[in-house]
């Protein structure tokens, strides 16, 4: 049975490096045999996950134990209950998304390299999802983090979705320190307390959880396609996995679960554009998913989270014909779509509507306190202590012949 | 201990830096010089096969191979992808000549003579860099001779000095802003780390730089001085306890991209921009060596990423951590500020073939050793 389970994790990985080395060299593979391997590498995965959860139900759990990837390093997998339903998502999601982006980005000049970083991102979500430590964890937590980051920045020539990837990254690799600090402490023996509460921290830009949350909306600049298999399934939900698969829950998940899906819910309805809002509203359901994880209700957390994945990357990738869709739905029922969110006119007071209006459309002042106020005094200083080290070092720093002449 | 191995490879670097200084036209220099690096990577390589053990009294036949195998990388990069004018590439042989020579002659005045050597042939003049690196040189020398805590203090100074850690750094930006590409990476070659004494006090001061100057890194606006001060936070890495082979081989990696980008463009502002359709290989390089330096998985920095927070006491393995984070962030900025949002209609040039070759190799050695990372412990 180790071998499924290798399978499942290894195939999309050997694609990638196969895929990598292939375009570095310069082969002009078609583009149907490019993504024919992507999308029949990621089918093969899930296909694998759904032979796992065969023998898991019939055999029970598997872990496999495949000895030191180097010193202090080992390598175990484990398919169960949790990670066998996450490697069927993410496969079978993969190659829907390759399939539909086959005719999506047919004839873009990065066709290429949008396979290439969606075999990226399916063979480290797998290595996530299968990893039986949290040393191996964070090689694929890592590797989907880049994916993504590179996805978002894929339309190179345009300056929005370049800074959107860049800000997606700075925050993953912020949070990132919570998870790799977790394997340090864990190295060096602390308690389960500052482990769960490292990994919370993870969780926040991960999962886009309040206040790390404000790149989901500039995420969705990439390519529709990553954005549905990344931001409305796979990607955001690896935060509410990590706290299942590591036992972590009580009060600090429920407040973050709590604070973000009101946060995000009164923001989401603010939005102009449709993808905008359904970011919030992905950010909104993975909060209540960690809502149930902090409460202890695993089984209810990861049903929420499959049955999210699936609707949310479908709402994401219909986005695009949003129009037409609304033209049929208003034809079917033969009157305009009813507004939703008409009970705040009922509960509120108009003052306050106004205030809570302003505030979501200013998305609660958390960006623009995050971006100008903390990071950007903090490029400022270092970039003024920069300047005047240089002015420094040039005072003192006379060229010989200058001196001579 | 003589190595023998080692000491072949010094003689190709010799002999390199005679035949190449000879050669009057740049673009066959270049050529010679490329020639001389695979000559003196298929050296170390065979050297690497012989034994480790004395042959007899202090001589050895294998030792330090490794070491002169990744010098020798780092020294196929510079040949191959140093701009044909002002590349200095004789000097950039015998740089490396002085470095394989710290590992062919394992004895601590010799080694800190050497280093003193590197230094005068690298000085140009610059009152800067005298001020720091002679100096600096002079405190390992002084540190080798002398025994005890006296001599520990003087070296710990000294490689503070040499290798641009806080407060000692403030020559590098300046001097890498100023030196041919090449040269600052075949400066940087030399393992200073050999005369290393472990103090808890200098792993501190390492992490504490890596930390700094990755900030720095992170919010610099050019390409160069980023480069700088990302070469300081590999450099600090190394004396916190990282693995030098592998800080070496992915800072000249990253320190000759960001040089074969300036010689196709005249800023390196990461608010210009580049174009990444025309210039994909140079941009993949970038991203893999300042990865690996990053400490990112799959590549050869990952497992030294992992072992060094957990080898240190607890608040530097934090630092460390923070350390490579931001370092990451540093290295996609750069990435994405250089090769991003521009369409290039001036026919910016992607790798050249002779780049490519050296780029090829010394990227397949990273991933290889990222796949593999029990490779290196195996042949070290």
């Amino acid at each position: 049975m180790s071998v499924l389970v290798v399978a499942a994790a290894g195939v999309p990985l050997v694609t990638f490096l196969v895929l990598a080395v292939a375009l570095w060299c310069g082969q002009g593979w078609r583009e149907r045999v490019f993504s024919g391997l992507v999308v029949g590498s990621a089918a093969l995965s899930g296909l694998l996950g759904v032979a796992l959860a065969v023998v898991c139900v019939v055999d029970g759990p598997v872990l496999v134990s495949l000895g030191s990837w180097f010193s202090g390093f080992p390598v175990r997998l484990r398919a169960d209950w949790l990670s066998v339903p996450m490697v069927v998502l993410c496969g079978l999601l993969g190659c829907l998304i390759g399939a539909f982006s086959q005719r999506y980005l047919h004839r873009d000049p990065g066709y290429r390299r949008f396979y290439l970083l969606l075999a990226l991102f399916v063979a480290a979500v797998q290595l996530v999802v299968l990893a039986g430590t949290l040393d191996l964890l964070v090689v694929g937590w890592e590797l989907a983090g880049l994916a993504s980051a590179l996805l978002i920045a894929f339309f190179h020539h345009r300056p929005g979705p370049v800074a959107g990837g860049l800000r997606a990254f700075i925050t993953y690799r912020v949070s990132d320190i919570g998870l790799v600090g977790a394997v340090v402490a864990e190295h060096h023996g602390a308690g389960h307390t500052v482990i769960g509460l490292l990994l919370v921290w993870a969780v926040l830009g991960k999962s886009a959880q309040f206040p790390l949350g404000g790149w989901l909306p500039r995420a969705m600049e990439g390519p529709t396609p990553s954005s549905a298999i990344c931001y409305g399934a796979i990607s955001v939900s690896l935060g509410p996995y990590l706290l299942l698969r590591n036992g972590i829950g009580g009060p600090v998940v429920i407040a973050v679960g709590v604070v973000t899906a009101l946060y995000a819910t009164l923001v989401g309805r603010a939005q102009t554009d449709i993808k905008s809002s359904l970011a919030y509203a992905s950010m909104t359901q993975i909060a209540l998913v960690l809502v149930e994880v902090g409460l202890g209700w695993h089984v209810l957390a990861l049903v929420h989270l499959l049955t999210h994945a699936v609707l949310r990357s479908g709402q994401i990738l219909r986005s695009p014909s949003l129009l037409h869709d609304h033209h049929h739905l208003e034809q079917s029922l033969g009157t305009p779509v009813p507004d939703t969110g008409r009970h705040f006119e009922r509960v509120l007071p108009t003052a306050l509507r106004t205030w809570l209006y302003r505030f979501a459309l200013e998305r609660g002042y958390i960006d623009a306190f995050l971006v100008d106020r903390v990071l950007g005094t903090l490029v400022r200083a270092v970039n003024r202590a920069a300047a005047a080290e240089a002015r420094w070092t040039h005072a003192i720093a006379t060229d010989r012949q200058a001196v001579a002449r | 201990m003589i190595a023998l191995g080692p000491l072949a490879v010094v003689l190709v670097w010799l002999v390199g830096a005679v035949v190449v200084g000879r050669v009057v036209d740049p673009r066959q220099a270049r050529r010679a010089a490329t020639w001389t690096a695979s000559v003196a990577v298929g050296v170390s390589a065979v050297a690497m096969a012989l034994p480790e053990a004395p042959l007899a009294g202090p001589v050895s036949a294998g030792a330090g191979a490794v070491g002169c195998l990744v010098i020798s990388l780092a020294g196929l990069l510079v040949a191959a992808m140093s701009p044909v004018e002002g590349a200095a590439p004789v000097l950039a042989a015998r740089l490396f000549a002085v470095a394989c020579g710290l590992l062919a002659f394992r004895y601590a005045v010799v080694e800190a003579a050497l280093l003193a050597l590197g230094t005068y042939l690298v000085w140009s003049g610059d009152r800067l860099f005298a001020r720091y690196q002679f100096p600096g040189a002079l405190l390992l020398i002084i540190g080798a001779v002398l025994p005890g805590p006296v001599g520990t203090v003087l070296l710990a100074a000294g490689v503070v000095v040499r290798m641009a850690a806080f407060p000692a750094h403030a020559w590098f930006p300046r001097f890498v802003d100023r030196t041919p590409m090449g040269v600052v990476v075949a400066y940087q070659a030399a393992p200073v780390v050999l005369l290393e004494p472990s103090t808890v006090v200098l792993t501190a001061i390492g992490a504490v730089t890596a930390l700094t100057a990755a900030v720095f890194a992170a919010a610099s606006d050019d390409g160069r001085r980023g480069l700088a001060y990302l070469l300081i936070t590999a450099n600090a890495l190394v004396i916190t306890g990282a693995s030098w082979l592998v800080g070496t081989l992915a800072a000249a990696g990253l320190a000759m991209t960001v040089g074969a980008l300036a010689a196709r463009r005249e800023s390196l502002s990461v608010h210009d921009g580049g174009d990444f359709a025309a210039t994909p290989r140079l941009a993949v390089a970038y991203l893999v060596f300042g990865l690996s330096l990053a400490g990112f998985p799959l590549l050869a920095g990952f497992a030294e990423g992992h072992h060094l927070p957990h080898a240190v006491a607890t608040p530097i393995a934090v630092v460390v951590v923070i350390a490579l984070s931001v370092a990451g962030i540093a290295v996609l900025r750069g990435f994405l500020g250089l090769f991003t949002r521009r369409r290039v209609v001036d026919g910016e040039r992607d790798l050249t073939p002779l780049e490519n070759y050296a780029v090829v190799v010394t990227m397949a050695v990273l991933v290889v050793v990222g796949l593999a990372p029990g490779l290196l412990s195996l042949v070290t």
